[in-house]
């Protein structure tokens, strides 16, 4: 369960929002864009410090501003997909899945990360480098990379603005599947309609009323 | 032949360059990747070297690192070390002049990481040093590299800023480009071609070097 109450104050612009997100919910959020949608992701992943309010994960405090609480994004158990995947362009595929990896021997490390891409189709590609993959097969990498720690909350920026029109629509229906495999609050930031009418379980809208009303402040 | 020079150079550059990289590589990571107030005006003041006059450079160099100076008094008193004129002077000398071309080199190859990279690793619970030396720093240890290597040419070729803080004196402190001169002004052009010719080859073989090994992309 991911519970969030959060506000951001920019000069031009108040990010201020509250939803929560349930297990095996995909959570879509929509709006245009400069609307704070992946400003969320990166409060809840811990790369962005909020003004103001709360974030939970499971019961777990990991932001809250008055009590002095800001766990690092290390520690907050919180998978993160970034637009352009974020790849690590100098470790081969299976080493990106492997950096991840805490815990169990090296072995056994490299068991699971074999594994996890099985699940997705590309054990024949483990030694490929990332410029070598498609961008089906990079995002691919990139969800057994976040995945592979097995994480509390998954969060996705656009994952499919890297890929064109025809192979958007394939991926939607592959990642589909995937993510159905996790009982986890998993949360999609997209401004097209059509990613959250093949994935979304639930929609929250973010407008783009900037109303310059900061209470942080 | 009067190789001395050649050899006290070499060194000078190596130890600058060591130097430089030493204090320029977590410098530029800091201007690349920092958010904090008066990074413009760390940045402006690294910068300095670069524009200054070498010969103002190295009277201010002269002035901290002297017997009179705070710094100077300081080595003295602490490490009964005094700087002036000795080969050690010339490395600070090299060192502080070739930091800017350090500094900026690193900066831009830092800042060319795209920072998605870092803050997966971030989210995949790494601590910044582990960060930095698996993903940063690999990812821009070309951009790192060529900065080394310019350091070590700007080391090499230092004239103005070394005459001031270590002088001329042949066998201790007298590099390449000093020797040069001295030779040139003594009349002495057998001396001042061969070091002329030996410091061109030094420098494009290094940049050849450079050239080569950069285009080498492995991923």
């Amino acid at each position: 369960m991911l519970i969030l109450e959060i506000e951001k104050c920019y000069d031009e612009f108040v990010l201020n929002t509250g939803w929560e997100a349930d297990k095996g919910e995909i959570v879509g959020i929509f709006g245009p864009s400069g609307s704070g949608k992946s400003l969320t992701l990166r409060a809840i992943a811990g790369l962005e410090t909020p003004d103001r309010g709360l974030i939970k994960i499971n019961g777990r405090l990991v932001f809250h501003d008055q009590k002095n609480i800001n766990m690092p994004a290390k520690d907050r158990s919180v998978a993160y997909v970034p637009q352009n995947y974020g790849l690590f362009p100098h470790m081969k595929v299976v080493e990106n899945i492997l950096f991840g990896m805490n815990g169990n021997s090296p072995v056994t490390r490299k068991k699971i990360a074999m594994e996890l891409l099985q699940r997705v189709g590309l054990e024949n590609k483990w030694n490929k480098y990332p410029r070598q993959l498609s961008g089906g097969e990079k995002q691919r990498v990139a969800l057994s990379r976040a995945l592979a720690n097995n994480p509390e909350v998954l969060l996705l920026d656009e994952p499919f603005s890297a890929v064109d029109m025809t192979v958007r629509k394939i991926l939607r229906n592959e990642i589909r599947g995937f993510l159905a495999q996790w009982q986890i609050p998993i949360v999609l930031v997209t401004h097209d309609p059509d990613d959250l009418d093949a994935l979304a379980t639930r929609v929250i809208e973010y407008g783009n009323t900037k109303k310059p009303v900061c209470l942080s402040r | 032949m009067n190789w001395i020079p050649v050899y006290l150079s070499l060194k000078i550059a190596f130890f600058a360059t060591l130097i430089s990289a030493m204090i320029g590589i977590p410098l530029g990571w800091l201007l690349a990747r920092g958010r904090f107030i008066g990074i413009n005006l760390v940045s402006s003041f690294v910068m300095l070297p670069m524009v200054l006059p070498p010969t103002v450079l190295g009277y201010y160099l002269l002035v901290l690192v002297g017997r009179q100076g705070f710094i100077g008094r300081w080595l003295e008193d602490t490490f009964q070390v005094n700087l002036v004129f000795t080969w050690q002077g010339a490395v600070l000398a090299a060192a502080v002049v070739s930091l800017p071309l350090m500094v900026r080199a690193v900066q831009a190859s830092i800042e060319s990481v795209d920072p998605n990279t870092e803050d997966v690793a971030r989210t995949l619970g790494k601590t910044e040093p582990v960060i930095f030396f698996r993903i940063t720093l690999p990812l821009a240890w070309q951009g790192i590299l060529a900065g080394i290597v310019l350091a070590f040419a700007r080391a090499m070729g230092e004239f103005g800023a070394t005459l001031m803080v270590a002088g001329n004196i042949p066998g201790k402190t007298q590099t390449l480009s000093i020797a040069i001169y001295d030779a040139v002004q003594g009349g002495n052009y057998e001396q001042a071609n061969f070091l002329v010719v030996l410091i061109s080859v030094i420098t494009i073989f290094s940049l050849w070097i450079l050239n080569s090994y950069v285009k080498i992309n492995r991923w």
